[in-house]
Order: structure tokens, then sequence, then C-alpha cells
């Protein structure tokens, strides 16, 4: 039977000072009152106080916008509970920027990432990390938060991480119970990377990283529950890659990866249960390559109306390949433009495939497609031109 | 006074013109400003400017508070401007339905890329 340190064991002798952090605030002492006393049980917290000699506090200094006090009693750990409106904490960082790792640990689980800051910059402190918009998603009770002045090594995020689950923090592997992402790291744009965490039980992953500007590639996480991806990646306009994830289940992919500008290829997706698919690659402006097949297994239960509106509206640089691959592939699927996706249904009241590519010369394949699609209820605008 | 709703959250819309007695009102019945030299509370509703406005034209500010930072003290003093109509306490149906038309409300009505300049506030959806 493996042997199990328990937690004090597991971190005895962790100092997180030797990580070199810029940011280090734990809830059983970083707490602090208006009046620079230490917050008690309900007290509104008007700063968080740096562990780091030096480094800058967390400030909030309107009381509708400072987050509650929760110190339990029982031997259970301080930790702070933050509404998902408007609490939030600013902080300026140093004159110098800021390349490291955050590690941001709350009750609903624990994850890290790297993150850029710049000099002498204002930021705002949020339940889910440094985030550019108002409390969203679900991570709202925060034990704790860390941000070193370089990355971290796997070994030293595990570290971390441990530290702060005995302090009373959920573990990373608690993402794997949760269902609902929902805004989860939306607009948190000076995340540069994102962790590879357990998200096999989730459902609904609407704007879950929208706006995470600075992400240049994407782990490939379980997505196999997923089945509402509104604006899942929208504006992650860093992104170069993206991985071959599981979209089989996902009925929604409005604006899914919209504005992901410099996205130059797309790994072999595979669309299958989707009813709407308005601008999901709209503004992909460096969108080169769309595989072919995406469609070719599509089966969806029935369309919304704007089902194929602005897909890929804006998408500048595909190639004639490209819309030779959607358009075929989407023929190939058999759906039709109706309401029910099936022959005889009633025409959608949007029925048009809309597509901007780079203007080459388009195969004798496409123009096929494009025949066998128009006596299937579907219209085709290619570079806003009605086929 | 009408019973505000119970929820976790009130819901409260005002004029502009009400909104400075509001904020007072607050800073004066819970002691604010309370100052420190690392931790201090300066008011207790945010500036007028930080708010949303309503989308009906009226200009009115839309203020959300936890149920439990609002006291029936509080609502004794404002139930003078509850009845002018210069407060109100509305339902979160009601609230949403005012909140300002952003984001993916106006990508319905709208083409692309004439729309992008609107994308950036951010909205719930779905």
């Amino acid at each position: 039977m493996p042997f199990a340190l328990p937690g004090f064991f597991r971190t005895l002798g962790f100092d997180p000072s030797s990580l070199n952090p810029v940011i280090w605030f734990d809830m059983d002492t970083s707490m602090l009152a208006a009046g620079d006393v230490a917050a008690t049980e309900g007290d509104l917290v008007a700063t968080l106080e740096n562990k780091v000699s030096g480094g800058p506090d967390a400030t909030q200094t309107v009381s509708s916008e400072q987050a509650v006090a929760k110190i339990p009693t029982g031997g259970s750990q301080p930790y702070l509970l933050m509404d998902l409106v408007d609490d939030e904490y600013e902080f300026t960082t140093d004159s110098s920027a800021v390349n490291g790792t955050i590690v941001v640990a709350t009750l609903e689980g624990t994850y890290s990432a790297n993150i850029s800051l710049g000099a002498s910059t204002q930021y705002d402190l949020q339940a889910r990390g440094v985030a550019a918009t108002a409390n969203v998603g679900f991570l709202k009770n925060p034990v704790g938060y860390l941000i070193s002045s370089s990355p971290l090594s796997d070994s030293e995020i595990t570290q971390m991480e441990n530290y702060f689950v005995d302090k009373g923090a959920a573990a990373r592997s608690a993402f794997g119970s949760v269902t609902n992402f929902n805004s989860a790291w939306r607009s948190c744009p000076t995340l540069t990377s994102f962790p590879l965490i357990d998200t096999s039980s989730g459902t609904n992953f609407s704007n879950a990283w929208n706006n995470c500007s600075s992400l240049t590639s994407f782990p490939l996480i379980d997505t196999s529950s997923g089945t509402n991806f509104n604006q899942a990646w929208r504006d992650c306009s860093s992104l170069t890659s993206f991985p071959l994830i599981d979209i089989s289940s996902v009925t929604n992919l409005n604006s899914t990866w919209r504005s992901c500008t410099s996205l130059a290829s797309l790994p072999a997706l595979s669309v299958e249960s989707a009813t709407i698919l308005d601008k999901t690659w709209a503004i992909c402006t460096s969108l080169q390559t769309f595989p072919a097949g995406v469609f070719d297994n599509w089966s969806p239960s029935s369309l919304s109306n704007r089902a194929l509106h602005n897909t890929w509206v804006g998408c500048s640089s595909l190639t004639a390949q490209s819309v030779e691959n959607i358009l075929v592939s989407l023929d190939t699927s058999g759906v039709y433009g109706t309401t029910s996706g099936a022959s005889g249904g009633t025409q959608l009241a949007d029925n048009v495939i809309d597509i901007d590519y780079d203007g080459t010369t388009l195969s004798s394949a496409t123009s096929t497609a494009i025949t066998s699609l128009k006596s299937k209820n579907w219209a085709i605008s290619i570079n806003s031109v009605i086929q | 006074m009408s019973e505000p709703p119970i929820t976790e959250w009130y819901y409260f819309i005002a004029t502009p013109e009400i909104y400075p007695f509001l904020e007072g009102y607050v800073d004066a019945s819970r002691g604010y400003p309370i100052g420190g030299s690392k931790a201090s509370t300066l008011r207790g509703l945010p500036p007028a400017e930080d708010l949303r406005t309503t989308n009906d034209g009226n200009g009115n500010l839309m203020l959300q508070l936890e149920t439990w930072r609002v006291n029936s003290a509080d609502f004794t003093s404002l139930d003078p401007y509850i009845s002018s109509g210069e407060v109100s306490v509305i339902t979160k149906d009601e609230w949403d339905a005012l909140l300002p038309v952003e984001d993916e409300d106006l990508l319905d009505d709208l083409e692309l890329p004439e729309d992008e300049d609107l994308l950036d506030p951010i909205t719930e959806t779905l």
C-alpha cells in the first residue's frame, strides 16, 4: 500500500519565499479590515497584505466591492468570500515586468498558469486570478495567491499547490467534478499558458476562456461531455495552434473561436451535434487551412435559424482548398438548410453559408458542392457574393 | 414602503440626481471613510461613473447589492425616495431587462466586421 504523507508533513520545510514571489497572499494572515486591523469573521476586507516584503498589497477602498473574511471555527482555514459581481482588489506592479507563474488557490479548485504583467501597471485581482472584467465564473472563495517573478517548474508548482491545499484549498483535481465552466477564466488577458486540468465532467464551457488574449497554445483538455462552447475561446488572439479536442457532443458552437486572429490552421475537428455555428471561426484572419472532413459526420437534431451565419466571415486568409474542404464536407453530411436539418423541413430564416477566403480560383469540386448544397435548401455566400 | 424582493441581491435603480444622496447616506451611516496606512475604506458605494445606466433612455443608475449589505434602517431612510420613484427596488427579471444592450444582443442584428467595435463589453449569454 502506498504511503501517503499527510499534508502537514508534505509542506513541512517548504517556504513559498523560496520561489521568489512578487505577490503572495495567504488568507490566514493577509486579510486586513479598514484601519489596518486583522480581519475577523464577517469583516469586509479592505486590503490583502502582501507577504512579500516591499511587494504591492491589493486594495479595495469601496466597501460594496470589498469581499468578506471567512474565518471558520473548528480548524478550517480562513478564506475570502467574493461575490461574483463586483468584488475585486487592485494592485500595481513595481518597476519590473513579471513573466512568472500565478497560483490561484480556492475552495473550488487550485490552478497554476504562466502570467505576464507589465511594469508599473495596475491590475485587478479577482477570485479567478488577474482579470480584466468583473467577477464571473465559479471560483469565488480564494485561500491564497502567489505570483512568482519567473516561471515555476512543475515540481515547484506541485509544492505551491500542495501548500495551499494544506491551507484549505481544493486540489487541482477538484475541477474534475465541475460541470459548469461558464466564464471560469474569462478575460484573463495576462495568462500566457493554461494548465491541463480535468474538465471531463464539464458540459458548459460558454465563455470559459473568452478574451484570454495572451494564450499562445492550449492543452488537450477533456471536452467529451461538453455541449455548450458558446464563445469559449473567442478573442484568444494569440493562439497559434489548437489541439484536437472532442466536440462530438457540442450543440452550441456560436462564436467559439471567433477573432482568434493568430490561428493559422485547425486540427481535424469533427462537428457532429452542433445546431448553431454562428460566427464560429469568424474573423480568424490568419486561418489558412481548414481541414477536410470536419462536417462529414454532422447530424444535428435540429438547426438554429442562423446555423451557418457568418461562420467563416472575415477569414481572409482561407485558401481555395479550405473552401473546398468546408463545402464538400457540408455536402457530404447530407444536412439540409432547414429547421430540422432534414429534407422537406422548413427552410431556415437565414440559410446562408457565409465564407470569406483569399480570392484565389475555386475548384470544380467546390462548384459541384455549391450546386448540391443549393439543392439542399442552403444558400452560399463567398466573399459576400451569393453563388 | 413596498416589501423588497426576497433574494440574495437587491437590485436598485436610482436617478442620477438622487445618487449623491445615497452615497452620502451610506458613508454617514457606516462611518466612512475609515482610514489606514495599509487598509482603508473611503466610500460605501461606487462613484456614479462606475455604474451602468438603464437601457430605457432615462439615464438611471443601476446598483446591485447583496441583501446582507442593506438593513431595515436603510429602507426606512430610502422610503421617501422609493415613494417618489427616485429610487426603485426591482426584480432580477426587471434588472436584466434594463441592462445596457451589449455584445451578443447587438451582434445578432449586425453584420461583421462592422460590429467588431461592439464586441468588448462582456455580458452573460446562454
